[in-house]
């Protein structure tokens, strides 16, 4: 059962001291551009697999604009954000709009496999984490979202401990356990998926020398 | 889900990456690595993850910067242009309720015709009396396929509660044509269309 946030967090921006309902539309794009990178971790931390990332933050965003103006403290605005964006994510498993996301991932990395030849040295080794990253992040999407979120939040640019903490309204300790053993159990979960297929491979080439 | 003991290790070098790290944590390390210079080979390993990790998700989320807030699309402030023409949404319930009930004319209706009370119609004889009219009045276009808002099982289990939108398109000559649309404070606002062509309401 997710938590409703309640705990404000300290002013973040210049338009903290005002209510909400007296923004500006430049300043609820502001806002949005501000904080959408990280909102955009929390809908990838609990939508279905199956769904577009960028159709929920498109629904978030509209969420936003229509009912900022009913917050009553712009402290409170991330734990609003992240309510809003558990919510349409949840509501998206629901209507399950189904995308060929991991079909798409496969196409994205045969385009990197493909182009590996015309690639530098750094190039190659730039994609290959990226794959190595891919991978990862699969692998994420297997644990629970107490683990996956503030796994995912925390590999957004520019967001501290303490800040993750406070958007999930948990102990910077708790939050530390939980990163340690997420990373740890996406490693394990990766070395089992490339062991595995290594030994697919492994059959397979033998198989091949015995017909020949 | 109890949270298990993590080993110092993992913990230190974790702390170490992300840089949450103090001096005695550095100490720490070291001490571990000093015991088991294998440790470095998984530093080096974790180090790796982290950040290939950090650049599949900064990929991931790179289509948040695509999506602007919609500040200015009639769609988002669609919730308070319903507000302000409640009014007007009235008032086209009253004209339907009319037509509906035969009770009163509808513009350029002609005369009235003979006059039926609505206690002796049922919900569903009163529709169809609505649409028999407004049809031969050539107002009623055809009814939209229904909405279904809601399902769930009855109180006593017997059956299934459904709410559902029935929609009717209808035709009407008028003589000006407004536009719902807002102000830069985002506030609704009528405004006259001055070429109607292809104009569409935007109250959906």
């Amino acid at each position: 059962m997710e938590r409703m946030e309640s705990s404000p967090t300290p002013p973040d921006d210049s338009a903290s001291e005002r209510p909400p309902a007296s923004l500006t539309a430049g300043e609820i794009d502001a806002l949005w551009r501000e904080h959408r990178r990280w909102v955009a971790a929390v809908i990838l931390a609990h939508m279905p697999r199956d769904a577009d990332l960028e159709d929920l933050l498109q629904d978030v965003a509209l969420l936003v604009v229509r009912s900022i103006h009913t917050l009553t403290d712009l402290r409170a605005l991330r734990p609003w954000l992240r309510t809003i964006a558990i919510n349409t994510s949840r509501s998206a498993g629901r209507k399950r709009k189904v995308r060929m996301r991991l079909f798409r991932e496969a196409e994205d990395l045969d385009a990197i496999d493909g182009a590996g030849a015309g690639l530098s040295a750094s190039q190659r080794e730039n994609a290959a984490a990226l794959e190595r990253g891919r991978r990862l992040m699969e692998a994420a999407q297997t644990l629970p979202p107490a683990y996956r979120e503030p796994l995912l939040l925390r590999a957004v640019r520019g967001l501290s401990q303490k800040q993750v903490a406070e958007m999930l309204d948990l102990p910077e300790t708790t939050v530390e356990t939980r990163l340690v053993r997420a990373r740890r159990m996406l490693r394990e979960q990766v070395e089992n998926e490339e062991a595995q297929r290594e030994r697919r491979q492994g059959a397979a080439g033998s198989a091949v020398r015995i017909a020949q | 889900m109890t949270d298990e003991i993590e080993s110092r290790e993992d913990i230190l070098i974790t702390r170490i990456l992300d840089g949450e790290s103090c001096q005695d944590d550095l100490r720490d390390l070291f001490a571990l690595a000093a015991a088991d210079a294998s440790l470095w080979d998984r530093f080096e390993a974790a180090k790796r993850d982290r950040d290939a990790f950090a650049l599949a998700v900064d990929e991931a989320l790179s289509v948040a910067d695509r999506v602007a807030a919609p500040v200015h699309s009639p769609a988002a402030s669609a919730p308070l242009r319903f507000a302000g023409w409640t009014g007007w949404a009235a008032a086209a319930a009253l004209v339907l309720a009319w037509s509906w009930f035969g009770r009163l004319p509808l513009p350029n209706s002609g005369p009235i015709g003979p006059a039926v009370q609505p206690a002796s119609l049922s919900a569903d004889a009163a529709l169809a009396a609505y649409i028999e009219r407004s049809t031969a009045e050539n107002r009623f276009i055809r009814e939209l396929p229904q909405l279904l808002i809601e399902a769930r099982p009855t109180a006593d289990g017997q059956g299934t509660e459904v709410t559902y939108m029935r929609q009717f398109l209808e035709r009407a000559v008028v003589n000006d044509l407004f536009e719902l649309s807002t102000d830069e404070s985002g506030r609704p606002g009528a405004v006259r269309v001055s070429n109607p062509v292809n104009t569409r309401s935007v109250l959906y």
